[in-house]
């Protein structure tokens, strides 16, 4: 059963995330995918290299692709390129704005050369705007979007910290990329028509605080307009950005009983999440823990009241303490026992070799040609009907530049002569 | 022009965020959705309400749908589903498995009243193994999955902290939803046929650490076994979180050190700015920003050794004089000299003011919307933009039971059939019983 993109071809001038995943998005849903790089290569290929040009992080976020190497910076480079894109459907790139323009791959360029083409880009802030042509990544977009601070933690120094080892805006607007491509090709089949897809870090890091951005009048009188209001007058009088976030974080807030059934405790052995949503959650857990005397549940309990932090605070040590006296397997299969939601806190490390990973099959082993076997993070969604999936590993540099370019119509001597030329290729077999 | 899924209808039986952002994702797309809510409503309603049934969180989750409320308890209300299906094209629920088979409402069976179905199931752990079971939310698959120990923080208690004010795996999950949704719609139309989407909140939080959580055996035996072996021995004897979180930190802290002096945050004068080089060149671009010479940062020059005994001592002196140049000024002299370098760096915005935000404002995010109930207000609305089928969010989010009567009189219910319905429970909210 091939992929729901079984037939679909994708061009990938992409490097770091955002745009790769994207491309790796598409192959497990069996696009076939050819990533285009420059003779030094994908940034990511140097991260932490384990062999010349090749990295864990590269290796991850490219599997499923063929590679080939094409200097963009070029005349007869891009017209290497240009030459190409009439075969294939979609094209994909997280170049910064202009740069496209500068090496003649922006969409009204390739247009030209396939009328129908999906032209998806992927940039920082935008194509248009004050920031358009800033710097991004996903720290900073983090930083720029509020979930930096949305999240409130200072290291010891003051200094705002990253949310995450994870980059959820690339990551987000990857996938928010892959599902405008495949939104596309639906259209496509429908109408005949192509079309320019456009998707921001910026976007997906607003998308990330979708409950928390928005304006709705009624609900922020109450709780978001005094916030703001402090906020200005703390600015005026120059506090610092610890100041700032300390008072964000001890403001009246609803929340705060919220969190104590939605929160990390230590156990002797490690720790444990609870993931309270709803009251009925609630009770579960404080059946599971034998937790009494918790108000907060109550009709006329009232979260920011004078007296709610000193409750809160007492019931959040009662669950506290009572916790610390277990381990994660005893405290876990109570709370399974009650159907509350619980985890203990896992080592990412062991992840590849965990019961459910390996029931779901969500980390598979895909063979690299020169660095052997590796366990990845496959995809993410499974569907009955069209596979989803790769078993091709990230290409190497270069791996693939002859075979694409006979493949569309390049004759042999052609390659040869734009090798010499430095024109494809990485310039090692020069 | 009307968004690319235009003339699609979804039906979803959905709650929270997860299942509800992927709706809303489809909505934007252009296609019709209907919310089905049991009697008591979607659990998000109730979370932080300032009107009856009505919160900041269920409007900016349901925005763009229509909402009908059905008891699938009551046979009445499963036989409203099935009659329904045949005019829908996607079905979308996230519930414990064994939920939709126990209301009747499982993929076997709806796909028998409509072939050419396509049904998307979003599941905390998924559908099989031994923790299929289990009860989940974002932040038990922060947890299971590794995420939150990969952030590594603790608070001042020694307590595993959440690794954001925001749901990530949610929101992947969300999203790889209605990609797998859209890419489901192709396959049908290019071959008749529907089919079963399955994701989970567990995949979603291992897919945002793709690189991390991978197994590269030849990487690994340099960088990740050694923090392995540490923390084996820490379990052996029995330490705490808090042991095991340092050893697994060890010789991560000394290889990424020098890495994250320009991929972190920096107090200024008068507030914060992060910076988020990933190149080397981006780390000259920000050297220069600041007036750093290689004297007072030298973990580019040629023979800087990350894993040599003196890598810490240099490190820490980088660390210093880049901290000391920033809190010299003003955020916004440090972000002009930034910027004119073409480093990538960043003011830490507020989420409370970030609407008002020009760059935010010019990629058309802010979405202005008028509540029936609650009035005006303003939420993020799609942020991918399309040059042939733009993305257009449809409205605000459904009233309670507000759009039971017309749904269903548009599949072809006649009014006395909705009223009997009505009376009997198997639709409508209790109090109009």
């Amino acid at each position: 059963m091939p992929g729901p993109l079984d037939g679909i071809k994708v061009l990938e001038l992409a490097q770091i995330i955002a745009g790769p995943f994207c491309g790796t998005a598409l192959a497990d849903l069996g696009a076939e995918v050819v990533k285009l790089e420059s003779p030094e290569g994908d940034a990511s290929r140097r991260i932490s290299q384990i062999a010349p040009g090749e990295s864990k992080a590269f290796h991850g976020l490219n599997r499923g692709k063929r590679g080939i190497t094409i200097d963009l910076s070029t005349a007869q480079g891009q017209s290497v390129a240009h030459r190409l894109i009439p075969h294939f459907d979609v094209f994909v790139t997280n170049v910064r704005p202009g740069v496209a323009e500068r090496i003649a791959m922006d969409y009204d360029t390739l247009v030209q050369l396939r009328s129908d083409l999906i032209y998806l880009e992927v940039t920082g802030y935008g194509n248009r705007g004050p920031s358009a042509h800033r710097a991004g990544s996903d720290v900073v977009v983090q930083a720029y979007s509020g979930l930096l601070a949305g999240d409130q933690k200072v290291d010891r120094n003051g200094a705002p910290e990253p949310i995450t080892a994870s980059a959820p805006s690339d990551y987000v607007a990857a996938l928010g990329g892959a599902m405008g491509v495949c939104a596309a090709l639906f259209h496509r089949q429908r109408t005949g028509e192509g079309q320019r897809i456009s998707t921001t870090l910026l976007g997906a890091g607003l998308a990330l605080q979708t409950p928390w951005a928005g304006d709705v009048p009624v609900s922020d009188s109450i709780l978001i307009e005094p916030l703001r209001r402090m906020m200005s007058e703390m600015r005026e009088a120059g506090a610092s950005y610890g100041e700032l976030i300390e008072a964000r974080r001890s403001r009246p807030n609803q929340g705060k009983a919220f969190r104590i059934y939605y929160a990390g405790y230590p156990v002797k052995d490690g720790a444990i999440i609870l993931g309270a949503l709803t009251p009925q959650n609630r009770e579960q857990i404080r059946k599971a823990l034998s937790i009494v005397n918790d108000p907060t549940d109550d009709d006329d309990f009232n979260a920011i009241g004078p007296e709610a932090d000193a409750i809160v605070a007492r019931v959040e040590e009662q669950i506290r303490s009572k916790l610390a006296g277990g381990t994660m397997d005893e405290w876990i299969a109570r709370l399974d026992a009650a159907g509350a939601p619980a985890s203990p806190v896992n080592w990412l490390e062991d992840m590849a070799d965990d019961p459910q990973v390996v029931a779901m099959e969500m980390m598979p082993v895909i063979e690299h040609s020169l660095t052997g076997p590796e366990r990845q993070v496959g995809p993410l969604v499974r569907m009955s009907k069209t596979e989803t999936g790769t078993d091709r590993a990230s290409p190497p540099l270069d791996s693939d530049t002859d075979d694409v370019l006979r493949e569309h119509g390049f004759r042999d001597d052609e390659i040869a002569g734009l090798r010499a030329a430095g024109i494809v290729g990485s310039g090692t077999d020069d | 022009m009307p968004g690319p899924l235009d003339g699609i209808r979804v039906l979803e039986l959905t709650q929270i965020i997860a299942g509800p952002m992927c709706g809303v994702m489809l909505s934007d797309l252009g296609a019709d959705v209907v919310k089905i809510e049991s009697p008591q409503g979607d659990g998000t309603r109730v979370i932080g309400q300032f009107a009856p049934n009505e919160s900041k969180g269920f409007h900016v989750f349901n925005r763009g749908k229509r909402g009908i409320v059905l008891n699938l308890q009551s046979e009445d209300g499963r036989a409203v589903v099935y009659r329904l299906i045949r005019d829908f094209d996607v079905f979308l629920i996230n519930a414990r498995p064994g939920v939709a088979e126990r209301l009747g409402i499982d993929y076997e069976t709806l796909s028998t009243h409509n072939r050419r179905l396509i049904y998307l199931e979003n599941t905390a752990f998924g559908p099989e193994g031994p923790s299929a079971d289990r009860a989940g939310a974002d932040i038990i698959a922060q947890a299971y999955s590794g995420l939150m120990v990969g952030d590594g923080k603790m608070d001042d208690q020694g307590n595993p902290t959440l690794i954001t004010a925001t749901t990530p795996a949610d929101f992947g999950a969300a999203f790889n939803g209605a990609t797998a949704v859209c890419a489901a719609l192709f396959h049908r139309e290019r071959t008749g046929r529907g089919q079963l989407i399955e994701t989970s909140l567990l995949g979603a939080a291992l897919t945002l650490q793709n690189y991390i959580a991978s197994r590269q055996p030849v990487s690994d035996s340099m960088l990740v076994q050694p923090s392995r072996d540490a923390m084996q021995e820490v379990r052996e004897r029995g330490g705490s979180y808090r042991e095991l979180l340092e050893a697994r930190s060890g010789l991560r802290a000394i290889t990424g050190a020098a890495y994250l002096l320009y991929y972190g945050g920096y107090q200024t004068a008068d507030g914060a700015i992060m910076l988020g080089c990933v190149t080397p060149p981006n780390r000259q671009q920000v050297r220069r920003a600041l007036g750093l010479t290689e004297a007072d940062d030298a973990t580019d020059a040629p023979g800087f050794n990350p894993l040599s005994p003196d890598s810490a001592a240099i490190v820490h002196h980088a660390q210093r004089n880049i901290a000391e140049r920033f809190r010299s000024n003003t955020t916004a002299h440090w972000m002009a000299r930034l910027d004119a370098a073409g480093a990538p760096a960043s003011q830490v915005n507020t989420p409370e003011d970030i609407l008002d935000d020009p760059q935010v404002q010019a990629i058309g995010a802010p979405l202005d919307l008028e509540h029936p109930l609650t009035g005006p207000e303003t939420m993020i609305g799609p942020t991918i933009r399309m040059s042939d089928s733009p993305l257009e969010a449809q409205g605000p989010s459904p009233g309670f039971d507000g759009d039971t009567d017309q749904v269903l009189r548009e599949h072809g219910y006649r009014d006395e059939e909705i009223t009997a319905l009505r009376a009997s429970g198997a639709i409508g909210i209790e109090e109009e019983r």
